[in-house]
């Protein structure tokens, strides 16, 4: 899902939330009649059931049909296209040849890293952009047993292996540590005798 | 979905320098509730496509049923003002209120930032769960638990026992002043977060 879906998503409830308000209030107003008092007594829909009884409208309605459901298919299947860049472009790229990164190994291998480094577990890397930066996000579960201390330094150190392996600073890493799995973690300690 | 996060720009403040490039400036944040309404308004959409093929089908008689658009029509025809219809407008505006307050909410944030150099953001959970554990291992602790705490505040409950120590005898005030104290110092202050301390004593 990608900040521009989101932006779409906003966009899009915001024009249909405000539309219901507004027919919303129209229904209440025609009853009151508190702000305008030119309304009809009735709805007449001759014009329209003139339209709709015409020969060509159930060809033309399913055809603004299956766009307008397309346009929903699309939208809908853009919700779950991946975030980030697979792969980076380096800039020893010349004319003589084209190197890329593949980001994911590298999320791959920094996930490793950080599981080896810290008491983190379950750790996967992906590659997200954010603010059109590829960044490399490791996501874990925490071990009660660690430090904070110590996942700090371990945090440290693959984000520096990171800005060593791309000295340019063209991708940068985000770590974000969740709470232990379900199960595992104790709620509650044993009571114990010291 | 729930799983997902997605970072929307957030200002915060700036960090100390460091050889590295900085990170980009933005919180984890859950995907917006308008995902999710979004993802309805397009099914919505699809139903509309459903129904205008079913309508084509039924006027050409490659199909048997009666036709929506023109019920539709049919049935609006006539429609006079009523205290009924001003009902149904207040709960359409309503849920036209509802949908532009989604458009507009932020996705939950899902983080707390961790002091440092490096781009590291905790859970609460896993901040309560590190609180916890920190706190059951200090002396005078019988045993602690924080599943009382909740996204915007982290409770651990301790049971303390009253101790002797080289410096003289610790009462159970004592130990949650210790335990206070360490979890503010260790996992606190590094997340940013308070955490709360409450205990039960154990009689001698």
């Amino acid at each position: 899902m990608t900040p521009r879906v989101i932006r779409f998503d906003r966009g899009l409830t915001l024009l249909v939330g405000v539309l219901l308000v507004a027919l919303g209030l129209l229904m209440i107003d025609w009853h009151y009649q508190w702000v305008l008092q030119d309304y009809p007594a009735e709805v007449s829909t001759d014009a329209a059931t003139e339209v709709v009884t015409a020969a060509w409208f159930p060809w033309a309605f399913a055809a603004a049909g299956v766009v307008l459901g397309l346009i929903g298919l699309v939208w809908l299947v853009a919700h779950l296209r991946r975030r980030g860049p697979s792969t980076l472009r380096l800039r020893t790229s010349d004319q003589s040849g084209r190197v890329q990164a593949d980001l994911r190994s590298v999320a791959d291998a920094a996930a490793a890293r950080l599981e080896d480094l810290a008491a983190v577990t379950a750790v996967t890397g992906t590659v997200v952009t954010i603010r059109s930066r590829p960044v490399i996000q490791l996501r874990g579960r925490i071990d009660p047993v660690a430090s904070v201390t110590s996942i700090t330094e371990a945090a440290e150190t693959c984000s520096q292996d990171l800005a060593e392996a791309f000295p340019d600073g063209a991708v940068t890493c985000r770590i974000l540590v969740d709470s232990p799995r379900r199960g595992r973690a104790r709620r509650q300690s044993n009571v114990r005798v010291r | 979905m729930t799983t997902h996060t997605v970072e929307q720009t957030d200002r915060l403040e700036p960090r100390s320098s460091s050889s590295r490039p900085s990170a980009p400036r933005t919180q984890p944040r859950r995907a917006p509730v308008v995902v999710l309404m979004a993802a309805l308004l397009a099914l919505v959409l699809l139903a509309l496509a459903v129904v205008a093929v079913r309508d084509l089908l039924i006027s050409q008689g490659w199909a048997t049923g009666s036709q929506v658009a023109p019920a539709v029509v049919d049935g609006s025809d006539g429609l006079r003002s009523s205290v009924g219809l001003a009902i149904a407008g207040g709960v359409v505006a309503l849920l036209g209120l509802v949908l532009v307050w989604l458009a507009i909410k932020p996705g939950r944030r899902t983080h707390l930032r961790v002091t440092g150099d490096a781009d590291l953001w905790l859970s609460p959970g896993a901040v309560a769960a590190l609180a916890q554990e920190t706190a059951d291992r200090l002396p005078g602790v019988m045993s602690a638990d924080s599943s009382r705490s909740t996204r915007r505040r982290i409770v651990v409950d301790i049971v303390a026992a009253p101790r002797d120590a080289a410096d003289g005898p610790h009462g159970a005030a004592g130990v949650v002043e210790h335990v206070d104290a360490v979890l503010a110092d260790e996992v606190g202050w590094l997340t940013g977060s308070t955490i709360k301390v409450r205990a039960t004593e154990v009689p001698r």
